[in-house]
């Protein structure tokens, strides 16, 4: 799978990269100074991922926990994300880390008592000031939080951290259906596997490479009956001439996986690029038909659908939930500017 | 037709033995042509590898199609022993102490190995092994031809025999050159004729030409843009020329008693409107909604885009009985109904 094994001369006895040296015995494995002496430091094409990937380990320097951006989880509370991992081994055709680091290889960060350290200090220092809320941390901002868990092997990390940190939350978003490391934790009521979702043939066309919406579901099943907390996220929505059936069929089979009140929430999301990943989705699927979608550039400049046609979208999809039983309380818009959010508007109509 | 780059006459030998090569009268020595392909021998290093590509393909863009980079480079890996043949995947640079950031690839799918262009030669063992770090195979020209097909949007394509380190190590390249390029050449040759995995390139027929070579339809130039940019998004719906030609409502515009621009026009807002159906809806409610202003005379006009609910209105009046109507209009008029289009109130 791995190429070349890029390991910082500080770690090279580190016993995860020992046990992931044991895992790829034909990868050449690099001694070198700091990840930032390689990674990054020239463009490697994004696609080239097919053919030939390589993994860095080491550790993240600089800021490990930052602040999430407006909109990106339930209101109200705080939110923000840390980085134990760059890029991702999934291939879905709007993601913009294929235009965010310059190279697609995998990057993971073994410092995860720093980390851990760094989230408690965020959550102490916001604490302070308010104590009755709970603040969210957010693992995969920067990588599919299941995908490479077994090589990672820091879920128990947090596990241990979140389990202390009960005022506080940690999502672990997901389109894996690696949750064989997941399952050697006990549940914890403030540790959240969410799901990203999406139509099945969305998904075929658009997820490239990742587990079909079937196995996904059986994941979700699986978790749900030993207990784990699930939130699913309907991101990215793309509308195509079958919109409305399609996510009609998708919430009938992700509601006989797991009853609508054991939802912790789900999130709604229209496709949205930067200009610069808009371009790279030009440059590397040009036979996608997002490219055959109409955008415009939108209030934060991204380039998404004209706002009736997300605010349809998005209402569409809410009422279909509502419908089925979802309560409204539990339904947030991701990445949509609040002051015309529908849940509002068509609540209220 | 394809150009092939040297950057000595050396490693062209068999290529130049194979076919009938007769020289082009140019700025420069050392540009040939047979009856399919240019043969460029650069000269050793980026610079001049850069400023004779650059020329020729400035020269003769319309003609040639793809380029070629042949040539010895030395290995940075164990995995590439001497006399190995490779086809380059990425080509990297390093320049005054620094990687260059920008890279180039070769849509070849065979290319395994990168390739790292070095401005200076490199001998010292320290910096091969940096080098190592980015590339399997170090070489002095492919950054620079492969920059140059960029600029003029060709593809480039690169082959490398390996020379093991002497590339690298080597004070006297002329020397290398001589003694072992015939062999290297030979390599070089027999590896380039087995690029059966390199297919041509077909282009796909202009869809637009079915309405701009059609006397029925008048385009200007960004209509013509307009055009094809529509029919693209059909086709990537998954639509044929065909099917598009086909639709009940296009036969009815060609059938229409129109003048061509004004055929054109309905052509391309009823594309516009297939390809984008909720937002043709969205279009055809906010006009509704604007009914009873357009029945008084007065000109709405709102964010063609749809992304701002602004409303503006123009009107002119001429007399007591048309601001009578006016005032009765905007009585009647809701601007709620208009906004809650915005806000993605709408019946589909």
């Amino acid at each position: 799978m791995f190429e070349v094994i890029y390991v910082e001369e500080q770690l090279i006895d580190h016993p995860r990269v020992l046990e992931i040296k044991k895992k790829y015995p034909h990868s050449e494995i690099k001694l070198i100074n700091s990840i930032q002496d390689v990674f990054g430091r020239v463009k490697k094409p994004y696609l080239q991922k097919r053919f030939n990937l390589n993994l860095f380990l080491g550790e993240k320097k600089g800021q490990l926990v930052k602040l999430a951006p407006a909109a990106y989880g339930l209101t109200g509370e705080p939110h923000y994300y840390f980085i134990h991992a760059y890029n991702c081994i999934y291939e879905c055709n709007y993601c913009y880390l294929q235009g965010y680091f310059h190279s697609p290889d995998i990057v993971l960060f073994l410092n995860h008592d720093e980390i851990s350290q760094e989230i408690k200090q965020v959550a102490k220092s916001y604490h302070a000031d308010h104590p009755d809320k709970k603040v969210w941390f957010h693992a995969g901002e920067y990588s599919d939080s299941l995908a490479l868990s077994h090589l990672s092997g820091e879920l128990n990390h947090y596990f241990k951290l979140f389990k202390e940190l009960k005022d506080c939350k940690l999502e672990l978003r997901t389109k894996s259906i690696n949750i064989k490391e997941l399952l050697k934790e006990e549940p914890l009521e403030n540790v959240i596997t969410s799901f990203s979702l999406s139509p099945a043939h969305r998904i075929k066309s658009n997820d490239l490479k990742t587990p079909p919406l079937k196995a996904r579901l059986e994941a979700i099943g699986t978790l749900v009956e030993r207990g784990f907390p699930i939130g699913i996220h309907f991101d990215p929505i793309i509308y195509d001439d079958q919109f409305i059936p399609s996510y009609e069929e998708l919430v009938d089979l992700l509601l006989e996986k797991i009853s609508a009140d054991k939802i912790h929430y789900i999130s709604l999301g229209v496709v949205r690029f930067t200009k610069e990943v808009y371009q790279k989705v030009q440059k590397n699927y040009p036979e996608s038909d997002l490219l055959a979608q109409e955008f415009v550039r939108s209030f934060d400049n991204k380039i998404r659908y004209n706002r009736p046609m997300r605010l349809w979208m998005l209402g569409k999809i809410k009422q279909i939930l509502l419908d089925k039983g979802m309560a409204l309380d539990r339904i947030y818009l991701c990445m949509e500017d609040q002051d015309y959010d529908p849940m509002v508007i068509n609540h209220e109509s | 037709m394809k150009l092939l780059t040297f950057a000595h006459r050396g490693e062209a030998v068999a290529f130049l033995a194979s076919s009938n090569f007769s020289p082009v009268d140019f700025y420069f020595d050392g540009l040939l042509k047979s009856n399919d392909c240019y043969l460029l021998i650069t000269g050793e290093g980026p610079q001049n590898a850069s400023e004779k590509t650059i020329t020729v393909l400035a020269n003769f863009n319309q003609e040639i199609s793809e380029v070629y980079n042949l040539g010895v480079a030395g290995s940075l890996t164990t995995k590439l022993k001497k006399y190995d043949l490779t086809w380059v995947r990425t080509a990297y640079a390093h320049h005054a102490e620094k990687l260059e950031f920008k890279s180039f690839s070769s849509p070849s799918t065979r290319a395994e190995f990168d390739c790292l262009t070095a401005f200076v030669r490199v001998v010292d063992p320290n910096e091969k092994q940096k080098f190592s770090l980015i590339a399997s195979i170090i070489d002095r020209e492919l950054w620079a031809v492969a920059s140059a097909a960029h600029l003029f949007k060709k593809n480039f394509y690169s082959l490398k025999v390996i020379s093991d380190d002497l590339i690298a190590s080597s004070e006297d390249i002329c020397k290398f050159v001589k003694e072992e390029a015939p062999k290297f050449s030979q390599i070089l040759f027999k590896g380039f004729e087995q690029r059966e995995f390199i297919k041509p390139e077909i282009s796909s027929p202009l869809l637009s030409t079915s309405f701009t070579d059609d006397p029925l339809f008048y385009l200007t130039t960004s209509q013509e843009r307009k055009l094809h940019s529509l029919l693209e998004g059909l086709r990537l719906k998954g639509f044929s020329l065909e099917e598009i030609l086909n639709f009940k409502e296009v036969r009815e515009i060609k059938a229409q008693e129109k003048l061509p621009k004004e055929r054109t026009r309905l052509l391309l807002q009823y594309l516009i409107d297939r390809l984008n159906p909720i937002s043709a809806k969205i279009r055809e409610s906010i006009e509704d909604s604007l009914t009873v202003l357009k029945e008084a005379k007065i000109t709405p006009s709102y964010d063609p885009s749809f992304e701002d609910d602004w409303l503006g209105i123009s009107v002119r009046i001429q007399s007591s009985r048309d601001l009578e109507k006016v005032k009765n209009a905007l009585k009647i008029f809701s601007y709620e109904d208009f906004k809650k289009i915005f806000n993605g109130q709408f019946d589909v």
